[in-house]
């Protein structure tokens, strides 16, 4: 489902952020990519979802090389990737229900479509009575659910989670965690970027370790 | 599918004004401002051409009659006077109306006219040209007609003077053409700039629809639409206080200010120029939001 064939990235600095990474990720696994800060784990996650392009190498998504992909088809692309951001980059100005409609409104979806199946997800995410507060008024880790909520609400099989417990204590961790895991079960291929290395041991999944933009 | 998007974008246009009150009073406040300056020039420019078009309305032909002509003569002249197409009317001043007039221009110095034996003055037609026609030629064509006609002693007009008019309208039309496409281009940048400013309060915002899938137009319609209401509301909030501001104007100043210009006349927008300046700014609000995008959404 993806594949990465000697990927490089720069940033225009001296060294390469990410350099020959090869990597097969197959439907419906569910694979940690681990590493210390700044091994490249949000890089490898932001080339993916074309917030960068590959420097050098090819990137194959469902048999789409994404580097020749058109700039006009990458909205397309984005919508069968579900994207939890280690900053959420939730819409501050608008409420949690409409921070989670908007990858349904985008598909137009009716308004009555889109309100059942965004509730059912806030639900799932526990944040059922938050659904009128704007984001700035809830905890980090609530804000941390709803970007969760909006990346699964379209049923992407892919979802990509770059740190998604990055600010919760460990009880929340084992819920997202959980979460993500079902979310797995129902068929997605998940990636999720994590430096946190109990979650690594407690969870047995496929490992992809980096450091310094090289897989281990 | 259809209507949901357009229903979705109609929404979103409104939400999108909700969740940025303070940004969009401001822009609401700098676009009313700008077209407050541009309608108040039209106000202006309509009041003085009205008022240049009135004194072409003046133009008249004044027609001295020879002294033989019997009653029934003037009365043939007259109608055929009135025959010319370009005329609107002819009014006959008899010799003793003509005395009287110079009577009272003189009056005081009565012995210049008693000195009089019999009434120096010519029986005259005053004829009035229609609005149509009020250029110099064709006044000089409706002079020339007249003069060719029976018992006709001389025609007179004021040849010079309305040259000059005309000459001072056009100045008038062109220069108020300019001035008004320097304010409307100046309105343009002022609304874009405006609303380039409202964007670039989005940006952010923007980049996360497009990261989370959103497509460009999805993105921009509601955000382009927002423009367009801005445009919309400043053109009404700015038509309204010219109105105010008129009308204030005429109740409290115009009497000193009538003395002052004769009887000018000075008239509000008639309505469907009222509509047409409010649908202008709703455009321009359209059309400084599309110029201010630019290149903005451009992966
Ligand atoms: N936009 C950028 N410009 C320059 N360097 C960057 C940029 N983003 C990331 N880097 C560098 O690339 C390396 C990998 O960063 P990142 O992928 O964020 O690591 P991680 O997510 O594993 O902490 C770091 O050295 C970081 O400084
Ligand atoms: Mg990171």
């Amino acid at each position: 489902m993806i594949r990465l064939n000697h990927v490089y990235k720069n940033y225009g600095t001296a060294t390469d952020s990410l350099s020959d990474i090869n990597l097969s990720i197959a439907r419906g696994e569910f694979v940690f990519i681990t590493g210390p800060s700044g091994a490249g784990k949000t890089t490898l996650l932001k080339l993916l979802f074309m917030a960068e392009r590959a420097t050098k190498g090819q990137i194959l998504i469902n048999d789409v090389n994404i580097g020749t992909l058109k700039a006009r088809k990458i909205p397309h692309l984005r919508r069968a990737i579900g994207i939890v951001f280690q900053d959420f980059k939730l819409l501050n100005s608008i409420t949690v229900l409409d921070n989670v409609s908007f990858p349904l409104e985008v598909l137009g979806l009716s308004r009555r479509d889109i309100k059942k199946r965004v509730m059912r997800v806030l639900k799932f995410v526990g944040l059922t009575e938050k659904s009128n507060y704007y984001p700035l008024e809830l905890s980090g880790g609530e804000q941390q659910r709803v970007a969760i909520a909006r990346a699964v609400v379209n049923e992407p099989p892919i979802l990509l989670a770059d740190e998604p417990t990055g600010n919760l204590d460990s009880e929340l961790t084992l819920d997202i965690i959980r979460l993500l895991d079902y979310i797995h079960k129902k068929g997605a291929t998940v990636i999720m970027a994590t430096h946190n290395k109990d979650i690594v041991e407690r969870f047995h999944k496929r490992l992809v370790s980096l450091d310094h933009g090289r897989i281990l | 599918m259809f209507t949901t998007r357009v229903f979705y974008f109609i929404r979103k246009t409104f939400s999108n004004i909700r969740a940025y009150p303070l940004v969009n009073i401001l822009s609401v406040t700098t676009i009313s401002i700008a077209l407050f300056v541009f309608f108040a020039y039209l106000l202006l420019y309509v009041n003085l051409s009205g008022l240049l078009v009135n004194l072409g309305e003046e133009v008249q032909i004044n027609i001295y009659l020879a002294d033989f002509l019997s009653e029934q003569a003037t009365e043939e002249l007259k109608k055929d006077i009135l025959k010319i197409k370009e005329v609107e009317d002819a009014s006959y001043i008899s010799k003793e109306d003509a005395l009287k007039y110079l009577d009272e221009i003189f009056s005081g110095q009565d012995d210049v006219l008693k000195g009089l034996s019999k009434n120096p003055l010519p029986a005259s037609f005053n004829v009035k040209l229609k609005k149509r026609f009020t250029t110099p030629e064709d006044v000089a064509l409706v002079a020339k007609k007249i003069d060719r006609m029976n018992g006709v002693e001389d025609v007179v007009y004021a040849r010079e003077w309305l040259s000059k008019f005309y000459k001072v309208v056009e100045i008038v039309k062109v220069v108020g053409i300019v001035i008004g496409a320097v304010l409307s281009l100046a309105v343009i940048a002022i609304i874009a700039i405006t609303i380039k400013l409202t964007l670039l309060a989005k940006k952010g915002e923007i980049e996360i629809m497009k990261l989370v899938g959103g497509t460009n137009l999805f993105i921009k319609v509601p955000m382009i639409l927002e423009g367009m209401i801005q445009g919309l509301f400043g053109s009404i909030i700015s038509m309204g206080a010219l109105f105010f501001i008129y009308r204030y104007f005429m109740e409290h100043y115009y009497k000193d200010f009538g003395l002052f210009f004769g009887a000018l006349e000075i008239n509000f927008f008639e309505p469907y120029i009222i509509i047409y300046c409010t649908l202008l700014g709703a455009f321009l609000g359209l059309l400084g939001s599309i110029i201010s995008f630019g290149r903005m959404l451009k992966t």
